[in-house]
Parts: C-alpha cells; structure tokens; sequence
C-alpha cells in the first residue's frame, strides 16, 4: 500500500473493519445476487410468501403439503438475497481543507473505511465528490480485489471544488437514480443552505446518513483579539472582537447550526452524526456508527 | 462653586476629549487577518452587533459609560469645585495683603500645621479671587513700609492668582496709608480746587477693600470715600513671641574703661517664659545668660564684655526654654562695634573768647570733640594763611567757628575792582556777630556788611524749640545790648526772634543750607574786642547746652561704640573717610552685592536694607564698613493681631472668617476617577478574557 492508501486504512483499522458489515433500514432492490435481502423474491432458505400458482411457474417452488391438505396449488416464494449500493459522498470544498488532521482527509478516511466494508461484504461501492461533473461517471467497485481501486478514487479527490452543495448533490442524484445507502461527508458550511441539498437525497429514497465533520479549530475557537476573519472560500471578510460574551454568542450559534442539522435530519428519516477531526476514525466507525446502526 | 483652572482654549481642548472617545468607539481598528474554513459561523454570531444604527452599537456599552463617566469626574475635578465660599458681590475689588515682618509669624495653624501669616493672608486672597464674579475685576496691593501694585485691576482670576503666589515675606515695618492711596486712586478721583467749579473730575468708582493684616499699624489718617474697607484678621490672639526691641554696645556708664553690651528683650506672649541668649563675636560664643521673663514685661540684659573689641559684629540670639516662639526674625540682632567718631572743630577768634572756650572746654566736649582754636591776636595773618585755606577747603574740619571775624574774600576775576563774595570753607559754619558776604543771605556789593546794628536792646520774642540745636535750650531772662537782623535764606530757618525792625530782618539766631552745609549766624556778639560784654547770657545755663547742641548738630559726632541699628527699608547714608574710590559695594546678609557712588557730599547712600542683617560695605578688596539692620520694632513684634483696624475716624472690626481655607473637592474627584479607571480596567478584561 502507499503511503497515502495507508493513512487512509490503516492495518489495525483493516482488522477491525474485517468483521462489520453495512446495515440499511429500507430494503432495496439490488442489481446482482449479493448477501442482503431484497425486495425481490428469489433463492434464499428464506421464506417470504405463498401465491397462487400460474401456469408456467416453477414446479420445484410449489408447496406439496399444502396441495395435499387443500387440494390447491400454492407457490412458495423466498426472498432474494442482492448486493447492496453503497455511496460515498464527499464534500471536497476549500473549508474541507481546515484542520488537523483536515476534514477532507478525515472524510476520506471514513469513506474509505465504510467502502471497505462494503466491498469486503460484496456490496457496491462508489466514491464519488460533490464537486463531481454531471457527465463524469465512475464504475461502482465490488469485491476485496477493488480496495485498490477505490483507495485510488479517493486519492484523486483534491480540496477546491468550486460547487456548492446543492448543484453537488443534484448532479450526484442524477447520475446515480439507484436506491442505497448514501453516507454525506461534509461540514454543511454552505452559506446558501444545506437543507435544499440534502432533500435531494431524500428524494431519491436513499437511506442518508450525514457525518457532520468539524474540526476542533471550529468547535473550540482558539483565537483571540481584535480580528479579520477571511472566508477561504469566497474571500468573505467577518471583523470581530472576540471577547468573551461573543465567544459565548459563538458556541450558541455553533450550537443551534449543529442542533438545527440534527432536528432537520431525525425529523426526516436521515441520520446525523457530528465527527469531530480529534475523533479517531476507527472510534467514529466501530463505537459512533455503530450505535446510529450504519454498521453491524 | 467652581472656580475652573484653565482658560476658555484650555477649556475647548478638554471638551473635544469626550467626543474623542466616542469617535473612537466608531473607529475601525487594525485588525489581523486570519483564515477560517467559513466565516459562516462567524457572521451569523456578531449579527445582531451589526444593526444599522449606530446607536445600537453604544448600547450597553458598559466601557463607554465608565470611560465618560471618568472623563466627567476629571473635567468637574478641574473646575475646581469647592464648598463653604459665597460669591462676593460687587464687580471691582482691591486686595491689600500686608508682608510685613509680623506678618511672618507662623500661628495660624491650618490642618495642624503651622504656617505663617502671609500664607494664611495668601490663601484668604486666593479663596476670594476664586468667589469673584464673572466680569468683576480686582487689583491686588501687598505692602509693609510702603506698597506695591502687585497686579493692577484685571478680571483675569489666573493674573491674580499668580500676583499672589509672587507676594514675599519682608523683614520691614508696617505702614497702611500707601496702600490706601494707590487704593483710593481710582475710586476717589481728585477735585477740581476752584470752588466755584468743585467738580468731580472722573466718576467714582466705588471698590469693595479687602485688608488682610494683622493690623499691627499706627492709627491711620485716611479718608476712605468711596472705598468700602473689610478687615481680615490674620493671626491668633494667642500668638507668643520673644523678641529683641533694643541691643547696643557702649561704655559702662560707671567704668569707662570697661565696655558692655545691653539688650532689651520683650515677651509679647501670654504666658512666663525662660528665655536663653547668647552673644556672639563673629562666629565665636562670647557669653550667654538665662533670664525669665514674665509675660508682657520687658527685660534688660547686659554682657560685661572682657574681651577688647574696637571693631567688629556682635550678634545676639535669643531663644525660649519652650520654643515657644511664633516670629523668628525678632530673634536675632546684630551691632556693629566701631571706633566712636570725633567732631573736629575749629575756632578762630578775633579776641580770646573766654566764655566761648569755657562752653567748649567741657569734659563732655572732650569726648566728643578735638577742638583747634586759633587766637588772631597771636596770629593776625591766620585766615590768609596758606594753612588755613588748606584746612578749610579740604574739609579737614567739621565745624569752623567764626566770632567776630569771618573768612576772606574770594579772589576777584581779573580786572574786576568790584567786591567779591566770601570765600567759605568746605564745612559747616557759626558766624558769631557776623556773617558771610554772601547774595543768599542778602549781601549785596557795596551794601553794609554785617548789617548796621540795631542800638535799642532787643527783646527776644520767640524762638523755634522744635529745631535741634534749639532742643531745651530756654531763652529769656538775658539781655543783649546791641545786635543786627538778619532774614533766613531760602531754605532756612529763623531759630530765635526778636523785636528788632530792620530792613536786614529781625532773626537773633539764624541757620541757612549751602551747598551740603548749614551756616548758624548768631547775630550778637558775645564779648566786645574792645573789652566788655555785649550780653549776659554766658552766665545762662541755657548758652553751654546751646553750644553743646550746635556743636552735636553741625559738627555730627558719634560717641557710642557701636553704629546707631537701621531699621528694614530704612535709607543708610554712610560717611566713609578711609576710602578714596568713588565706588562701594554693600554686600546684603543674603550675599547680593549693590554697587553704590559717591555723592557730592561725600557720603554713600543705600536703600536697599530690605532684610535684617549685617551689611558689608567694602572697596578696594576690604571691608571699609559694616552696618546692622535690625528689627527693633515692638510693634511689629508685639504680634497677636488687632482686633480692628484703626482709623482715626472710627475702628474697622475685623471681620470673622470661620474657614480660613476653602476645602477643595478636586483631589476626592480625582481619586474617584483613579477608582471609575480601574472599575474600567477591571470590566475590560473581563471582557477580553475568554
């Protein structure tokens, strides 16, 4: 591995990560014979259901016993076990850069540590950006032999994207229609809103889950005095005083920004977890993501 | 009230102060660029600090308020606020304020400390500059022997101010009339002297006089018009002093070989003291004695001095057991031991004059005198003689007396047959039934000289006691035979009257200036040339006392040991004859040197005896003479003050002052702005603090 594929999955992590799976509430309708239930009936040891039988069903699928007590022919159906489409969505703004270690580093991380999961569990895998053109379109990765592969997409997403949240998640919903599990890696600092993006998302009946990263340097300020504050991103220019009552004013604000993300996900079926950049990423996955029930 | 400290630009400077505050509450700080990942956070949090009034930006602004607040208590602290003073009415006011030598005297006692009266007097003139109205103007006078103007009217309370800081303690004696004449200048303006006319030529002014002193004057003869006087008394009735009124060397009166100092020294306070002094020559302690000394009594010391002094300073300090002393400068007297000076006299006599040589002849001539006679009998020639005219025109003599005879002519310009005045010598003169050829006395060339003599015996009609060489010389009873008139020159004097009626005038004995001198013409004879008396009064007790008097006055001896004390801001007119410059420098106790010339008289003049001490006059790189200023002046030492100011007309009551000083509030005001400051400090980093 290089260097880089190794801050991004570390070995210990790897071990780790070997024995949890991705978990979704819904149940979706995958593309090929995977090991998830899916909507479709099929071949599993599952039952699922009878129906009457038709003409040119299989015979191997009728349920002799009850023709023998009814005298009717019924069909046994059982659920079809499929792969699972798992999404990577990653926030790739300037403000993304911040931190240390940076909130992009500590997405990619996440995203590739839940992507192994995925692609160790034979579910499909895809890494894409916000900032990702319409037409550029990325295979989705299935299997262990694509860690490389998708360690490799990760690399290749840089800090700049130029786009705002709300074109990122569109052209995202665009390009994949499938159902599946959509994990929003960003720090929701879109001056334009968030909330317009991420109906997108629900729109597409996607199980979403937004990891709120923020790095300590947003959480705690550490800055004091008289101050020009210059937005990274748009050049944006804040003067403050920090002074103790506006540091207090800025804690309330971080407060209901974080509150107002949570209420607005619960109340529509997403989940929402805050990552801190101090959080180790195992501890985020194994402990935090798993209590929200993304892994098992 | 206030009394503010700054001029109106000082004013405007401090006033422009809180809206600098305020403008930099507004002003955009330097402020140090950082990078944040959004500043959305950020923008949302200082929202509500950005409303759009710029009033809503003070709101609340606690700093601010304390910052006002502090520059509000400076700027009332500088106006100076003070309690217990009214605003004095009226809008012209005249403050007297008195530096003499009393006034030094340290018992006013003001938050427990003592400090002199001139302070006090000082810090009363100061509180009521501050209480004067807007507009009215004041002048301020300080004054001991004389007055000064120290600052004339202004209504500029600070010219005033500093007038008064310039106001100095002086060693001198204490006289009011000056200053109520510079006073009275203005508000009472001179009349016009006709009666017809009497008109008040300016309009008057009346003036609210303020007199600070502690009245220690002579009754004062002065019509105040339309001055409106108040009295402030300065000084405690309580006040204590010791001090020195008199302090001489002389012979001891039963011993005159041996030489004593004698002091006075008076307690002017209301209690007994012990008083200790000691006596100096220059720096050495020469003796030193114990005496007490009941309250308002006076008592005599005496040192017996073992020691020879013919010259030199004797100083005499005294001092309370109980230090119980207010005035300090009364404390010390100087006397200057000299050699007592001899008149010389010369008596030139047609005829030997018995009853003249036995008028000179007394023992108390002899001390007093060195006394040349000369007999024209024995020396027919004398008064042409080269001698003569040498003595006589170089002032070797004090006093040349004439009987019978008189000097020679002057020498005629060349060619001039016409009579010539008389030849005078340098020095004082007594013509003795004669007189000078001289216009001034009513010579005329050709006229009669002495004047025809009046044959009927005159009768004396009155004489002038008031004169010195007059002094208890009783005429009367005598008789003269014949005498001529005479008329006192201009300038002079008619010493004794009598009933002759002459055209020459009707004087017995007159004295008449010349030049620097005096002449006495005593128009009688004594004893005929011929033989014979021409009057009986030789026989008189009242002739030797007159002889004694016109010699201690025309020939100024000087028969005590020690040079007569001069009084502070007293005039000194010293005859030097050992010094041949025509320049001395007197050198003050203080070390200032003045230089001082010759006058035509051949005396030096100074003025300048401010302070009391020992002056040294010296020329030629020594020390010629020396004189001694001293404050022998029970007035001025008897210090506890006057309850009221004498005028002749009727006594001025002191007014009461309960509050001698005003109580300043700045210094509270300051203090509480130093507390608002660090409330401000204290809020501040609270604030910053995160």
């Amino acid at each position: 591995m290089s260097t880089v594929s190794d801050d991004l999955l570390s070995p210990q992590l790897l071990a780790q990560l070997e024995r949890l799976e991705l978990v979704t509430r819904k149940i979706f309708r995958g593309r090929m014979k995977g090991e998830r239930r899916s909507k479709r009936k099929g071949q599993s040891v599952e039952f699922a259901d009878f129906r009457n039988y038709v003409p040119g069903d299989d015979l191997r699928f009728i349920d002799w016993n009850t023709y023998a007590r009814l005298d009717k022919m019924f069909l046994k159906l059982f659920l079809e076990e499929e792969d699972l489409h798992f999404y990577a969505l990653i926030d790739a703004s300037m403000s993304m850069d911040f931190g240390t270690p940076s909130k992009l580093l500590y997405a990619k991380q996440l995203a590739a540590a839940l992507g192994f999961i995925g692609l160790i569990r034979a579910d499909r895998v895809k890494i894409e950006s916000v900032g990702q053109p319409l037409t550029k379109r990325l295979p989705a990765l299935r299997g262990r032999a694509s860690v490389w592969r998708m360690l490799k997409q990760l690399e290749e997403i840089q800090a700049g994207e130029a786009v705002d949240l709300q074109t990122g998640i569109k052209n995202f919903c665009l390009r994949n229609n499938g159902a599946g599990i959509v994990v929003l890696l960003t720090d929701l600092m879109d001056k334009s809103g968030y909330q317009e993006a991420i109906r997108f998302l629900l729109a597409q009946q996607m199980d979403v889950y937004v990891v709120h990263i923020l790095s300590q340097e947003e959480l705690e300020p550490d800055v004091s005095g008289d101050l020009r504050l210059i937005d990274c991103e748009d050049g944006d220019v804040a003067e403050v005083t920090i002074n103790g009552p506006l540091m207090k004013r800025y804690k309330q604000t971080l407060n209901s920004f974080v509150g107002g993300a949570k209420e607005f996900c619960t109340r529509r079926g997403m989940t929402y977890l805050l990552a801190n950049n101090q959080t180790p990423v195992e501890q985020l996955v194994t402990n935090y993501l798993r209590t929200r029930g993304l892994v098992r | 009230m206030f009394s503010s400290l700054l001029t109106w630009w000082q004013w405007l400077i401090v006033g422009a102060i809180p809206l600098g505050v305020l403008a930099l509450y507004f002003l955009k700080l330097k402020r140090t660029p950082v990078e944040v990942p959004s500043t959305y956070l950020w923008h949302k949090s200082i929202e509500d600090l950005h409303v759009n009034s710029i009033w809503q930006r003070l709101r609340n602004n606690i700093l601010l308020w304390l910052q006002l607040l502090l520059l509000l208590l400076a700027i009332i602290a500088l106006l100076n606020p003070t309690f217990q003073g009214s605003k004095l009415i009226g809008s012209r006011f005249i403050f007297v304020v008195d530096n003499s030598a009393s006034m030094q005297s340290t018992d006013v006692i003001v938050d427990g400390e003592r400090i002199s009266r001139l302070e006090s007097a000082k810090g009363q003139v100061r509180a009521l500059i501050e209480s004067m109205p807007e507009g009215a103007v004041a002048m301020l006078i300080s004054f001991a022997d004389g007055a000064q103007v120290m600052q004339p009217f202004t209504d500029n309370p600070n010219d005033l101010l500093r007038a008064v800081d310039g106001i100095q303690p002086t060693d001198k004696p204490t006289s009011l009339i000056e200053a109520l004449r510079v006073s009275s200048g203005l508000s009472n303006p001179t009349r016009t002297g006709s009666e017809e006319q009497d008109r008040i030529k300016a309009s008057v002014m009346p003036a609210k006089l303020y007199v600070l002193s502690d009245g220690k004057f002579d009754v004062v003869d002065f019509a105040l018009g339309a001055l409106e006087p108040e009295y402030r008394k300065i000084g405690n009735d309580d006040a204590r002093n010791i001090s020195i009124t008199a302090f001489s060397v002389d012979e001891n009166i039963n011993d005159s070989s041996k030489v004593e100092a004698f002091a006075s020294v008076d307690n002017f306070g209301p209690q007994d003291e012990t008083v200790f002094a000691e006596l100096y020559l220059g720096n050495t302690l020469v003796d030193n004695v114990r005496a007490p000394i009941p309250a308002g009594r006076t008592y005599g010391i005496s040192f017996p001095l073992a020691i020879d002094i013919d010259s030199g300073v004797l100083e005499l300090r005294i001092r309370p057991d109980t230090n119980a002393d207010d005035l300090r400068v009364d404390d010390t007297a100087w006397v200057v031991v000299d050699n007592p000076h001899r008149a010389r006299i010369l008596a030139i006599m047609e005829t030997r004059n018995v009853a003249l040589e036995l008028a000179l002849g007394t023992t108390r001539f002899d001390e007093l005198v060195t006394l040349d006679t000369v007999n024209l009998e024995e020396e027919p020639n004398y008064l042409q003689s080269e001698t003569y005219r040498l003595q006589a025109l170089s002032g070797a003599y004090d006093l040349i007396i004439y009987d019978r005879c008189r000097p020679p002519d002057r020498d005629p310009p060349d060619g001039s047959t016409e009579e010539q005045q008389t030849d005078m010598p340098l020095c004082n003169t007594m013509f003795i039934g004669t007189a000078p050829k001289l216009t001034s006395w009513g010579w005329t060339p050709g006229a009669e000289w002495p004047p025809p003599v009046y044959i009927a015996p005159p009768t004396v009609i009155d004489s002038d006691r008031s004169h010195p060489i007059m002094d208890s010389v009783a005429l009367g009873n005598f008789l003269i035979a014949e005498a001529f008139g005479m008329t006192p020159p201009s300038g002079g004097r008619m010493l004794i009257d009598s009933d002759i009626d002459s055209e020459s005038g009707s004087s017995l004995l007159t004295i008449g200036p010349r030049e620097s001198f005096e002449d006495l013409i005593l128009s009688f004879n004594l004893i005929e040339t011929a033989g014979g008396i021409n009057t009986d009064w030789m026989n008189k007790q009242s002739f030797p006392l007159f002889i004694l008097n016109t010699v201690t006055y025309l020939g100024s001896p000087r028969d005590t040991l020690s040079l007569a004390s001069v009084n502070p801001g007293e005039p000194v007119e010293l005859k030097i004859d050992t010094v041949e410059s025509d320049e001395v420098v007197v050198v003050t106790p203080g070390g200032e040197e003045h230089t001082i010339k010759r006058t035509p008289q051949s005396t030096f003049p100074f003025i300048r005896t401010d302070e009391i001490g020992v002056y040294d006059m010296r020329a030629e790189g020594r020390s010629v003479a020396k004189f001694a200023v001293n404050l022998f002046n029970p007035k001025e030492s008897n210090i506890p003050p006057n309850d009221n100011l004498e005028f002749i007309y009727e006594p001025l009551p002191a007014t009461e002052v309960t509050e001698t000083v005003k109580q300043e509030w700045w210094k509270w005001l300051a203090g509480l702005a130093l507390v608002v400051l660090l409330v401000e400090w204290f809020v501040y980093n609270r604030r910053v603090s995160l």
